[in-house]
């Protein structure tokens, strides 16, 4: 209990409280005053490589543009989608966001983006690049920067002279350098990944996602799960369970003569084979004389729905920068991806370097990547049948069915 | 700058609700004799409870709003441009007991694993806590090295640690299964066989716990006095008596909070889960509660049915929690 005689002390006390809080309330609000200029944040999910050829890029961008700056911070795929998702809902988060088109899907259904359309100019882009970052109204929502993200046929040189063209041929091939017992074989992928599934679905004609609606019930899905089934069963061409970090680790240790793996690993196995990488297209499956369709997308910046004004004029300034031509022949050149704009489509850069110039060719029979949110549910419909075709645990026909009456359920459920 | 601006920020707010207190209290009614006493405490812990309001009281209220809202990925627009939430009644409360939250286990799969999930881990890090931690007592020499040493699973960051583990229970090429070979025994597939795949994740969560509660008991059982064995043993009892007796009444203090604690955390563990069954995806066979409920919040954007788990979890929570 507090005595009368306390009294004088504890006013005294209250008022320097009092006193000191003014002093810091004047301090917080002068260093928010601070710092005149443009200050634009941009998050991405780019490698430590890439890292390093953009923030090149954005200094000298910054120097050319001498009242913008540019702020980066990474971060891993899942944490970028998570973290600005529930930044940009709590109206914060970056102004410009680099990441794979489907981000763009959820983002834009929430609002938290806005389309580029107005503005940028997509008739320079490559075509399928656009397509897989507009939806279904043709409302375009990123800016590409590049174009990829594909998965193509990497072949060990020095074991496989010539790359198959149908899927029978590399059957055969991998055949031919597969020893389990020496824990060598002649081809891996991430067997278990939808992403490396739909694929081999591409081959049958079957695209997972059409108008928003999933596609992976029928008789297509399950003549492309027993393909893939077959691949590890009756052939035992590829390692029985093998997940990226597997097959990656197999290839670059030349115990796996082929691997199907994106274009995100050019550079790393360039490094590492040199003129013994062989790159080719995914092969066709001689049933149905249709190739492997790879997903197709590419890099893009999406703008945060709170960004106008001034700094909305800055992003654009440094959007323009970014897209344009000697920009795009640098990152096609330090970064080993392909340009987005179409000005560069025969570009001697791309021509004259073989590795870079077969990654464009495996782009050609790829599907845009659907940029709608329902892609999400039909990856995680398709994953556990999957998973469960290669582990021996599911007839093909049930799970087909079982992960279209999945997807839809969720689907709907997601709506409600 | 940012940290420095929001730190900035905060102190302007702490700040001004200091100062709105002041001119109240001491200015405002300066004479009145029943608010005397309360000037100063009030002003000291008014940081504490805005900091309360705004980072519990506020979140917790906003939650259990939102559960009773109408809010996912495709109406998020309307919340965000005209603050319009919706209201849905208990629908998301139905939704969580008659609809899977992730693919295709149901709300009482996912609790019944958790259940079994928290239960296994709690008893495996007691028992192994208990017993490392009497046989670190019993030690005279070396026993700091001995602390270090087996405290590093806890120590390590949890990313790294996890990620370690999931590659030794790599079907093929990891340490587990190629030990399994070595004595003969068939392989087993810990990425995607349904039990396989929840046995590998209590196993690590198992190894990541059992040093927190060694470190716990250890500092238990050296507050008991030496004198109390002593009188035992001259008394004649045992060494099972000692403990029955002397070793478990005066631990209980110490095991009571942390056996609660160790269910809170168990309960609530989303990392092993998450990074052991593959980050972007992954499978569902060792997913608990925690972890569906963030799959579905953040994969499936559907923000007021995983406000509606939420709440229901917390229930749950609450109920195992409650003293007595």
């Amino acid at each position: 209990m507090m005595n009368s005689t306390n009294k004088p002390r504890v006013s005294g006390v209250g008022a320097t409280l009092a006193r000191l809080c003014v002093v810091l309330f004047a301090a917080s609000m002068s260093s928010s005053l601070l710092g005149a200029g443009v200050v634009l944040t941009m998050w991405d999910n780019e490698r430590e490589d890439i890292q390093k050829v953009l923030d090149d890029v954005l200094d000298r961008f910054e120097k050319e543009n001498p009242g913008v700056k540019v702020k980066t911070s990474h971060y891993k795929t899942e944490d970028l989608r998570s973290q600005f998702q529930t930044a940009a809902m709590g109206g914060g988060g970056a102004d410009i966001v680099l990441a794979p088109n489907d981000f763009g899907g959820p983002f834009s259904v929430m609002g938290i983006i806005q389309p580029v359309d107005t503005w940028a100019k997509m008739d320079r882009f490559a075509p399928t690049v656009v397509e897989a970052v507009s939806d279904s109204k043709n409302k375009s929502w990123g800016v590409p920067i590049s174009r990829g993200n594909h998965l193509m046929l990497f072949i060990n040189g020095s074991i496989v002279k010539k790359a198959p063209q149908t899927i029978e041929e590399l059957i055969a091939t991998a055949k031919k350098h597969t020893d389990a017992k020496q824990n060598r074989y002649g081809f891996a992928y991430n067997l278990n990944e939808p992403f490396w599934f739909v694929a081999f679905l591409g081959a049958y004609g079957q695209r997972p996602l059409v108008a928003r609606a999933p596609q992976l019930g029928g008789d297509t899905m399950v003549q492309a799960l027993e393909l893939v089934k077959k691949l590890k069963f009756d052939d035992k061409v590829v390692p029985a369970d093998c997940d990226y970090a597997c097959a990656d680790t197999l290839f670059t240790e030349g115990k796996a003569a082929m691997i199907i793996n994106g274009d995100w690993a050019v550079q790393q196995y360039r490094e590492k084979f040199k003129e013994n990488l062989v790159i080719a297209p995914l092969p066709k499956l001689a049933s149905t004389g249709k190739h492997m369709a790879p997903m197709i997308s590419g890099k893009y910046l999406f703008f945060n729905k709170r960004v106008t004004g001034v700094k909305l004029e800055a992003a654009k300034k440094l959007t323009e920068y970014l897209v344009s031509k000697p920009i795009q022949e640098e990152l096609v050149r330090r970064t080993q991806r392909l340009p987005a704009i179409k000005e560069l489509n025969n570009s001697p850069i791309i021509a004259a370097d073989p590795v870079l110039a077969a990654t464009d060719k495996a782009m050609a029979n790829g599907q845009p990547m659907p940029l709608d949110a329902e892609m999400r549910v039909v990856w995680d419909a398709i994953r556990p049948q999957l998973q469960n075709v290669m582990a021996g645990r599911a007839e093909t026909k049930v799970a087909a069915a079982t992960m279209q009456k999945d997807a839809e359920t969720k689907i709907k459920e997601m709506k409600q | 700058m940012q940290i420095l601006g929001l730190l900035a920020t905060i102190l302007g707010v702490v700040a001004l609700v200091e100062l709105l207190l002041y001119v109240i209290l001491y200015h405002t009614w300066p004479g009145k004799r029943w608010i005397g006493q309360w000037r100063l405490p009030v002003m000291m812990l008014a940081p504490a409870i805005l900091a309360i309001s705004v980072l519990i009281i506020y979140p917790f209220l906003f939650e259990m709003r939102l559960a009773f809202a109408n809010l996912n990925m495709y109406t998020i627009n309307d919340w965000l441009e005209g603050g319009e939430l919706g209201w849905a009644g208990f629908r998301h409360f139905i939704a969580v007991f008659t609809t899977s939250p992730l693919q295709t286990i149901s709300f009482w799969g996912l609790l019944g694993r958790t259940v079994i999930w928290t239960v296994v881990n709690l008893i495996a890090h007691v028992g192994f806590g208990l017993t490392l931690a009497l046989l670190l007592n019993k030690l005279a020499k070396g026993r700091g090295l001995y602390r270090t040493l087996l405290i590093v699973p806890w120590a390590m960051p949890q990313v790294v640690a996890v990620l370690a583990w999931r590659g030794e229970f790599h079907p093929q090429f990891g340490f587990v299964n190629v030990l399994l070979q070595t004595f003969g025994m068939p392989t087993i597939n810990w990425w995607s066989d349904p039990i396989p795949v929840f046995v590998s994740c209590c196993l690590v969560n198992i190894w990541l716990g059992i040093p927190f509660m060694m470190i716990v008991f250890l500092g238990g059982l050296q507050s008991i006095p030496r004198s109390y064995y002593e009188a035992a043993s001259i008394d004649g009892a045992s060494r099972w008596v000692q403990f029955k007796q002397i070793t478990l009444p005066l631990l209980r203090p110490v095991v009571v909070p942390s056996v609660t604690l160790g269910t809170i955390w168990t309960f609530n563990n989303i990392n092993v889960i998450y990074l052991m069954t593959g980050q972007n995806g992954g499978n569902e066979y060792a997913d608990i509660l925690v972890s569906a409920w963030y799959k579905s919040a953040f994969n499936y954007y559907r923000y007021s049915f995983s406000a509606a788990f939420a709440v229901v979890i917390f229930m749950i929570l609450l109920g195992v929690t409650w003293p007595g």
